[in-house]
């Protein structure tokens, strides 16, 4: 199913009296074709929850219209809107077994009872939680309680499948199984699906479109590839990426960007100004030609790769790293080290908007 | 890296042992896997471990074995009798408590053949690896350098109890030594580096004790019991590398007498807290009891008569009161108690249904809500006596208005269908059955709507609480699955509260066959007509005004005995149904 968003704004009352009210989502629009993988990314706190949660009917938008296909849904009741939702914190009924949770939505739907546990089965199934089915939530595993509450939401062959924050209660190993699980449910199912997490990296594997949020405000929308290499804004360009972009403060003299009194990469035609540049990691090549020198600190030595810990004045954080194959040699002994960078992995960010040039 | 290694190793090591159960073999199973062996490693260093991991193994096996080994073993020494007789002699750790230093004397033996195979970790963790006898080959436990303990032995006094468990894995040596031939040992002066290392490793392992051991200071004793009558063999053995820490450590325990019992007294403090309350509760709840335990037993009790208290002991006075032959005529105990059971056991649950609903009406609604909330406790706050009497005057036959004859306020109402006036409050007017023991309907209504009414306040205020407490995304959830609000009632938030419905449940039924209060307001002091509408309480009140306590005393053990069984009963359908989260 399509869901297409438009102008949505959420405002929420202000705790105190004559306060601003709180904006949670602002005018937002966004085109979601029928069976992506659509992922809602930034940091906690910017509206993600909330935008879900008027998808699925449980807020109401103080502004904006949501249609599902061509039917405008911005009033119709949450179990009307055929979605399943998958909360943060499962909300799995503890006093009901596996089956019982499973089957609750079939349940209100006046399915019969037969039915409804072979349907539950295969909800089952789907996410291979079948032995499962006769315990009670709290006597499952984290990852397994997740995989509960996607049955449950699937179980009703939803329009449309809403996560908020599915994996966050997972460790880490079990996240990034699960998360590729996800994918393959929704490949499967070919449920239009929108994923919530503020979690870049768990983003950009498995969405088929990332949609990239700040306070409220839609910053990017995009394949995640293409957003990470041509970021929109400087927040974005930090957002993606571990270990994070390396940001500098520079300037655009004659069309060459520079950082101090080095000139890293062209400009092109951009006017003279001052600018932040950022420098993804994998965007350095060690070179004693170089143009950029960095104050090397340690290096350290990952297998694959060799991070290389450095200062620079210009740097907006303490460190500057930089990833270089591991077969490079490097000196011995740290101190300044020359470096050429690759033009594609720099962006330059005018300095009052953070907007990219 | 380590941590991935050790997991399966620990299993293999496991079934190894479970397999041969000859002792000869589990020298052999303390190691397993390795890789490089550093032949530097063949040192007294080295050695030592190997022995001293013998003599712990020895330790806590013993211990395991005999209670008895309990015992610290604080100056165990272990001989290695292998090809290099006394290959090592170790004085183990002493008061873990304190003395971390784990003192260990370095094999002197320079004999040709290894004094034993095993490796710090390994034995440590599975003590029943290897005995010392047939500690064999040497393994001398690679150590990397980057091995780093747990913590400094030095910091064992301040370990808190409630430190995290020590992980195992930050002590276990990178690569374990791999089955090893016959090691020459030579260089047994060498390497004093490796030596700290050891020593720091075996200090750790006396931290990582401690703190265990510190974890549970108070059950500690328990504890050691358990461990050293060897049950838990399983948990021992198992994955857990802590309990098999904490059994190496209790069981070579190393706690001073002193030590000890100003522990002992530190858990103890709890007393002196709740000492006033206990005192009081011995002498107006448990002597009281006691007392009335003992005189239903006296036939003829009569306190007035101190040269001739009583007749003797026996059953006499409970078989008059199930006979309802007391001499007296007044209450009869079976219509008392029938009475209290049918008034109870329709009020409590339909009192606390009614409670459930404004619970739910008044958490759903917001604007005057704590107006509501107040006028709903009122009744809380009203003597029984009166909110009887006011009942009363609705139920009356006879109105009171100016001496006519005016009708009560319910019959009035009745009238408007043409009911003609019933006399609620005049038992014998509308009652079922002819024997001794009647059903008197009417005034069973009376006394239901009465405790529903009077039970509702404090119901609402803790079901309402409840609900307050019942997070807000199950109703999401249940919202988006389509559940009809009844369903979410009945479904999802009655479960979610069912601890606090069996609550209200039970003390509702104990409150309710206790009721004394409601029915003396309703219904006058005598009852209804002649205790006809009495309550099990009332019975027993009859007598203590009569100067008949011995019926007191028996009807009060029989209503201990019958509260006992209803509440026994209701607590084990609840245990069924209730989910506690
Ligand atoms: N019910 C509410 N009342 C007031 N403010 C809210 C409410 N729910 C969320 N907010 C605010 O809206 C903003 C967005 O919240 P949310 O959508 O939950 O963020 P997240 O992206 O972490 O899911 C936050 O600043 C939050 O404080
Ligand atoms: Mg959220």
């Amino acid at each position: 199913m399509k869901i297409s968003i438009q102008n949505l704004t959420k405002a929420f009352p202000s705790r105190v009296k004559k306060g601003d009210p709180v904006i949670a989502v602002n005018d937002m629009n966004i085109e979601i074709p029928s069976g992506k993988l659509v992922g809602l990314l930034g940091p906690s706190g910017c509206g993600k929850s909330t935008t879900l949660f008027m998808l699925s009917g449980l807020e109401s938008p103080t502004k904006g219209k949501i249609l599902f296909d061509e039917q405008d849904v911005t009033t119709l009741a949450p179990e009307r809107r055929g979605i399943g939702l998958v909360f943060q914190n499962y909300a799995l009924y503890p006093h009901m077994t596996v089956e019982q949770n499973i089957m609750f939505p079939l349940t209100n739907m006046r399915i019969p009872k037969q039915e409804a546990k072979a349907k539950a089965l295969d909800a089952a199934r789907l996410v291979q939680i079948e032995d499962l089915l006769a315990r009670k939530p709290s006597e499952l595993s984290g990852g397994q309680q997740q995989r509960v509450a996607i049955a449950r939401a699937l179980v009703k062959m939803p329009n449309v499948l809403l996560l908020d924050e599915p994996l966050s209660n997972l460790d880490a190993r079990l996240r990034l199984q699960t998360r590729e699980e996800i994918k393959r449910i929704q490949r499967e199912t070919g449920i239009t699906t929108v994923f919530v997490t503020h979690d870049q990296e768990e983003a950009m594997s498995i969405c088929d479109i990332m949609v990239v949020m700040k306070l409220g405000i839609v910053q990017q929308i995009g394949e995640p590839q293409a957003i990470y290499d041509n970021p929109a804004n400087l927040f974005v360009a930090n957002f993606l990426g571990t270990p994070p972009i390396n940001i500098f403060k520079g300037k655009i003299e004659n069309g060459m960007a520079y950082i101090g009194d080095e000139a890293v990469v062209k400009a092109g035609k951009l006017e003279n100004q001052e600018i932040y540049i950022g420098i993804r990691p994998e965007g350095f090549i060690y070179d004693p030609k170089g143009a950029l020198s960095l104050d090397v600190d340690h290096v350290e030595v990952m297998g694959r790769d060799k991070s290389i810990v450095s200062r620079h004045e210009a740097s907006t954080k303490p460190t500057v790293r930089s990833i270089i194959d591991s077969d490079v040699k490097l000196p011995s002994d740290t101190g300044i080290m020359k470096f050429k960078v690759k033009p594609n992995k720099v962006f330059l960010f005018n300095m009052d908007e953070e907007r990219i040039l | 890296m380590a941590d991935k290694k050790e997991k399966p190793e620990v299993g293999e090591v496991k079934k190894e042992e479970v397999a041969e159960k000859k002792p000869a073999s589990s020298a052999k199973t303390a190691t397993t896997k390795s890789t490089a062996a550093k032949p530097a490693a063949k040192t007294a260093a080295s050695k030592s471990t190997a022995a001293k991991s013998a003599t712990k193994t020895t330790e806590s096996k013993s211990a395991e074995k005999k209670p008895t080994a309990a015992k610290p073993a604080a100056k165990t020494t272990a001989t290695a009798k292998s090809a290099a007789k006394p290959a090592a002699k170790t004085t183990a750790a002493k008061s873990m408590a304190a003395k971390p230093a784990a003192k260990t004397t370095a094999a002197k033996s320079t004999a040709a053949k290894p004094a034993a195979k095993s490796v710090t970790k390994s034995s440590a963790k599975k003590p029943a690896a290897a005995k010392p006898d047939e500690v064999k080959p040497v393994a001398e436990p690679e150590i990397v350098e980057e091995i780093k303990p747990v913590a400094q032995p030095e910091t064992v006094e301040e370990v808190k109890p409630v430190a995290e468990t020590p992980a195992p894995e930050a002590i276990v040596p990178d690569t374990v030594q791999p089955e090893q031939p016959v090691l020459p040992v030579t260089e047994v002066k060498e390497e004093p580096a490796k030596q700290t290392i050891m020593q720091k490793t075996a200090g750790a392992f006396k931290t990582a004790g401690a703190k265990t051991k510190a974890a549970c200071v108070s059950a500690a004793s328990t504890v050691k019991g358990w461990f050293v009558k060897g049950k838990p063999v399983e948990a021992t053995v198992s994955e857990g590398d802590v309990n098999a820490e904490m059994k190496t450590v209790l069981s070579g325990s190393n706690l001073s007498t002193k030590e000890r019992i100003i522990r002992f007294c530190r858990s103890q403090t709890g007393w002196l807290f709740v000492l006033p309350a206990v005192v009081l509760m011995c002498i107006f709840t448990l002597y009281p009891i006691f007392n009335a335990f003992i005189r239903a037993f006296m036939e003829n009790y009569m306190p007035t008569n101190k040269a001739h208290p009583f007749d003797g002991w026996g059953f006499e006075n409970f078989v008059r009161v199930l006979k309802g032959d007391t001499g007296m005529g007044g209450a009869n105990f079976w219509q008392c108690l029938l009475n209290t059971f049918i008034v109870t056991i329709i009020s409590v649950p339909l009192s606390i249904l009614i409670a459930l609903l404004i619970a739910v009406a008044l958490s759903s609604i917001k604007a005057v809500r704590k107006a509501y909330q107040t006028i709903l406790f009122l009744p809380y706050l009203t003597n029984a006596l009166a909110m009887g009497a006011v009942f009363a005057t609705f139920f009356q036959i006879i109105g009171t208005k100016s001496n006519t004859e005016t009708i009560g306020m319910v019959n009035n109402f009745l009238g408007w269908f043409g009911i003609s006036p019933i006399d609620w409050l005049n038992p014998n007017m509308h009652a079922w059955g002819s024997g001794t023991v009647k059903v008197y309907w009417a005034s069973y209504l009376v006394a239901i709507i009465y405790d529903v009414w009077a039970g509702l306040p404090f119901k609402i205020l803790i079901l309402f609480s409840a609900l307050q407490s019942v997070n807000k995304q199950y109703y999401d959830a249940a919202k988006i699955d389509g559940a009809s609000r009844s369903k979410v009632l009945w479904k999802i938030t009655a479960p979610m509260i069912s601890p606090m419905l069996s609550y209200l449940f039970i003390t509702g039924i104990m409150g309710g066959m206790k009721s004394y209060s409601s029915i003396v307001g309703l219904f006058g002091e005598q009852m209804g007509r002649d205790f006809n509408m009495g309550t099990v309480v009332g019975y027993i009140y009859q007598y203590i005004d009569k100067g008949q306590t011995g019926y007191a005393f028996a009807g009060s053990l029989l209503l201990f005995v019958i509260i006992m069984i209803i509440t026994a009963i209701s607590n084990y359908v609840s245990k069924k149904r209730v989910t506690y989260t």
